[in-house]
């Protein structure tokens, strides 16, 4: 562990690299993939229940680290449920966070494709975007997330800009009516909706090396409410000003969102380079952190040098990068990677903390020390 | 120190000859100077043309069972249009028009690459001109599906519908622009001027009214004597995605007071209303400041029926009638009356055209039954065009006139 020369930040740090991980390639194609699973304009209430339902995930994955400070998931689970399903559910993660970075850098790279750099393969894009993060990670944890905390800012000036400058080409009358097929007609959306804040789960690894993680539970959650405005805002803005059947029949519905917002004769007349430049700077934040995690995993598990581990792990990712055919490949290999992924991050910990619990664990470690310290 | 620079020193150089490798192969560099930039396009009918061979007629076009397409491009002509000099020694035009046709419109895109050396390049397009025979026989869907897929192209692109072929617009003579695409464009912004301009439509939104089943109107524009005028509007029906036929200066008036003015500054209306105090011969013109619409289902005891509100405020801006005061309020009363009763003549005019002649539903009445009464909705949603075309519609019109700018009598 001395090896990894972490030294510890504060719950806010730990709330931006949380929300900077969950931010990444699903709001690009969000609006339709609840839009197909309700049918009805109203899904944007799907995104405050998928928010609400991922709060309480994080929230359980925040009390099990709290149970055992200073240590991170891939030690204390061995603790809870002993060595072989401990390095199991370890394993589990890993490859969680392998396939998820992996998933991150294809779409990444189709995005690039569709919007910014038509002829250039997919493979070239891809590796520069890989190459880089690992430069960056190669830095240490404390080095991404002080990325983490300069790019975030961005991110929202941005978003918001966005939302703003959109405001002209919004019809209150496409997100309407209000609940036409009843409430369980949105019940189809929130599984889709809960994918898209996936990645809560590096609450379980960073925890360990957080200052007053007690402190934590109102910052994660004021993070939640970020990111759920975030989604719901946008959500609203793109069936709002694309109407529901179109966006149903959209590949990228939030990018022609943004490519709505025009300034004739003005210097620049279109406005989506900064929406592409500062999603790929997102999707870079949550690829880097995968692979981080991922590394850390291995690195614990078989203390390996972790800069090793790393490298090794490039040609994976690289591996199951280029695996999905074609663009509904890629999509696929998403929805599959996200579904696992919340089941995997809420299922788990649940278990954990209720085995946990049940042992009286936490009576035991009760950091109530812990708090009062400096 | 030194130690670390040393061991770095070889890192450095590696990252260096990387970057000078990647650098200088960009796959996606387009220097401006190399493109055709597109401004405007216009798609017809082809002339039928015999097909070269009997073999090609039979191995091609087999899967045809629509006629060719003949697309024209405006591509900036940059060696005028960017000149230091305003004056044009070489008397060539701003513009470069260039036609091909094929079955497909990517196709005839790339086919023009064989005939000029800098082929379009959409990133640019403003407008897109549909001949009206084209499209009164091929879906808008997929005349525009290009448009509408290709990463080049943008959904904020304008379209019109022209009497005759879209390809005589790119060559109409111009007033204030270079370039006709350009003058048609600043045409569609003068919504605000007159009241017979129709509501500008994007391609983005023909599409979303599109995959709605739903009915619309595209301006129209019409070439006089070589000039281009834009008044009036074509009804595309919403199921087949095909023209339906014409509606005038006055039905385009009328349905402009049914939809309103829009929150957009494009969507803002005006334009002015000519009517004759009853008694009187003399004419006055009332200046339309704001619309304000709103559609109204009712249902009641199983009946549907719409109820169209449309406020108007506005000024007196020109009066015949010399021999009146509009300093009295009984007066600017009476002009009030009057306006109302020519408006609700207009709208009448307009809904009877599309509800007995057309018997689709172009200003979305089907849009308000769906939010304010979804079972209803539902039940009828299947051929609303039909079912609307029989459903009573009222209206209720009010009228302020505001003031009479300056001068409000004759002596």
């Amino acid at each position: 562990m001395s090896s990894l020369r972490i030294s510890p930040f504060s719950p806010f740090q730990l709330t931006i690299t949380t929300v900077s991980t969950i931010i990444g390639v699903a709001i690009l194609t969000l609006p339709r993939v609840i839009a197909e699973e309700v049918g009805t304009p109203d899904v944007w209430i799907d995104v405050i229940l998928g928010g609400i339902i991922t709060a309480v995930a994080a929230m359980i994955c925040l009390h099990l680290s709290n149970c055992f400070p200073g240590e991170t998931f891939y030690i204390y689970n061995v603790r809870i449920v002993g060595k072989v399903l401990g390095t199991l559910i370890s394993v589990l993660y890993i490859c969680n966070f392998t396939t998820f970075g992996a998933f991150e850098a294809r779409v990444q790279a189709e995005v690039v494709r569709h919007f910014l750099l038509d002829e250039t393969p997919l493979e070239v894009t891809m590796l520069a975007f890989i190459l880089v993060g690992f430069y960056l990670v190669s830095g240490g944890l404390n080095a991404i997330i002080r990325i983490n905390e300069f790019y975030l800012p961005i991110t929202l000036l941005i978003v918001f800009t966005i939302l703003f400058l959109n405001w002209k080409n919004f019809e209150f009358d496409n997100i309407r009516p209000f609940l036409e097929n009843g409430p369980s007609a949105l019940l189809p959306g929130i599984l889709p909706t809960a994918q898209a804040f996936s990645g809560f789960d590096v609450i379980l690894f960073l925890v360990a090396y957080t200052r007053n993680a007690q402190k934590s539970t109102l910052p994660i959650l004021l993070g939640f409410a970020l990111v759920t405005l975030i989604y719901m805002t946008i959500v609203i803005m793109v069936i709002g000003s694309l109407t529901l059947n179109e966006v149903i029949t959209l590949t990228w519905p939030t990018m022609e969102f943004v490519k709505q917002i025009e300034f004739p004769g003005a210097f620049f007349e279109h406005f989506e380079i900064f929406f592409i430049t500062i999603w790929l700077l997102n999707m870079f934040t949550t690829f880097f952190i995968n692979l981080y995690l991922a590394s850390l995993g291995i690195h614990l598990l078989i203390g390996w040098n972790i800069k090793l581990v790393m490298c090794l792990l490039l040609p994976v990712i690289y591996g199951i990068a280029l695996l999905p055919k074609d663009l509904n490949g890629a999509l696929e290999l998403g929805k599959s990677i996200g579904f696992f992924s919340v089941l995997v991050s809420t299922l788990i910990p649940l278990f954990l903390l209720l085995i946990a619990i049940a042992r009286n664990r936490p009576k035991h470690d009760q950091p109530v020390n812990e708090g009062s310290r400096p | 120190m030194s130690m670390m620079k040393a061991r770095s020193l070889p890192i450095l150089v590696t990252l260096l000859l990387c970057s000078a490798i990647v650098s200088s192969g960009c796959w996606d560099r387009r220097e401006i100077e190399d493109l055709g930039i597109a401004i405007g396009m216009s798609v017809d009918q082809a002339i039928h043309k015999k097909r070269t061979s009997e073999e090609e007629k039979q191995i091609v076009h087999k899967h045809k069972t629509i006629m060719p397409i003949s697309v024209t491009y405006q591509i900036v002509n940059p060696k005028i249009i960017g000149g230091t000099s305003r004056g044009n020694p070489s008397n060539q035009k701003p513009y470069i028009n260039i036609t091909s046709s094929g079955d497909t419109a990517f196709q005839v895109a790339r086919e023009t690459a064989t005939r000029i050396g800098r082929p379009p390049f959409f990133m640019h397009l403003k407008i897109i001109i549909l001949g009206d025979q084209v499209s009164r026989k091929i879906n808008l869907a997929q005349l525009l599906n290009m448009n509408l897929r290709d990463t080049e192209m943008r959904r904020t692109v304008h379209l019109t519908i022209a009497e005759g072929n879209g390809r005589e617009i790119l060559e109409a003579k111009t007033k204030n622009e270079d370039l006709p695409s350009f003058e048609l464009l600043s045409l569609i912004d003068n919504l605000s001027k007159s009241i017979h301009i129709a509501q500008p439509i994007s391609i983005g939104t023909v599409s979303e009214q599109l995959s709605a089943d739903s009915s619309f109107c595209v301006p129209r524009v019409v070439l006089h004597q070589k000039e281009m005028k834009l008044a009036g509007a074509a009804v595309i029906s919403g199921k087949t995605g095909k023209m339906l036929g014409w509606i005038g200066e006055e039905e385009t008036a009328g349905l402009n007071l049914v939809q309103g003015t829009g929150k957009s500054e494009e969507g803002h209306k005006g334009g002015i209303i000519e009517a004759v105090i009853k008694g009187s011969r003399d004419p006055f013109s009332y200046e339309i400041g704001k619309i304000r619409s709103k559609i109204i289902p009712i249902v009641k005891n199983g009946q549907l029926s719409f109820r169209v509100d449309i406020k108007v405020e506005g000024r007196l801006g020109e009066d015949w009638a010399l021999n009146e005061n509009a300093f009295e309020k009984d007066y600017l009363d009476r002009v009030n009356a009057a306006v109302k009763t020519r408006i609700e003549q207009i709208v009448n005019n307009t809904l009877k055209k599309a509800q007995k002649d057309f018997r689709v539903d172009v200003a979305g009445f089907g849009k308000q039954l769906h939010i304010h009464y979804p079972k209803e909705w539902k039940k009828r949603k299947e051929n609303w065009d039909e079912v609307f075309s029989r459903i009573p519609v009222s209206l209720d019109v009010t009228v302020k006139t505001e003031e009479f700018a300056l001068k409000g009598k004759k002596k």
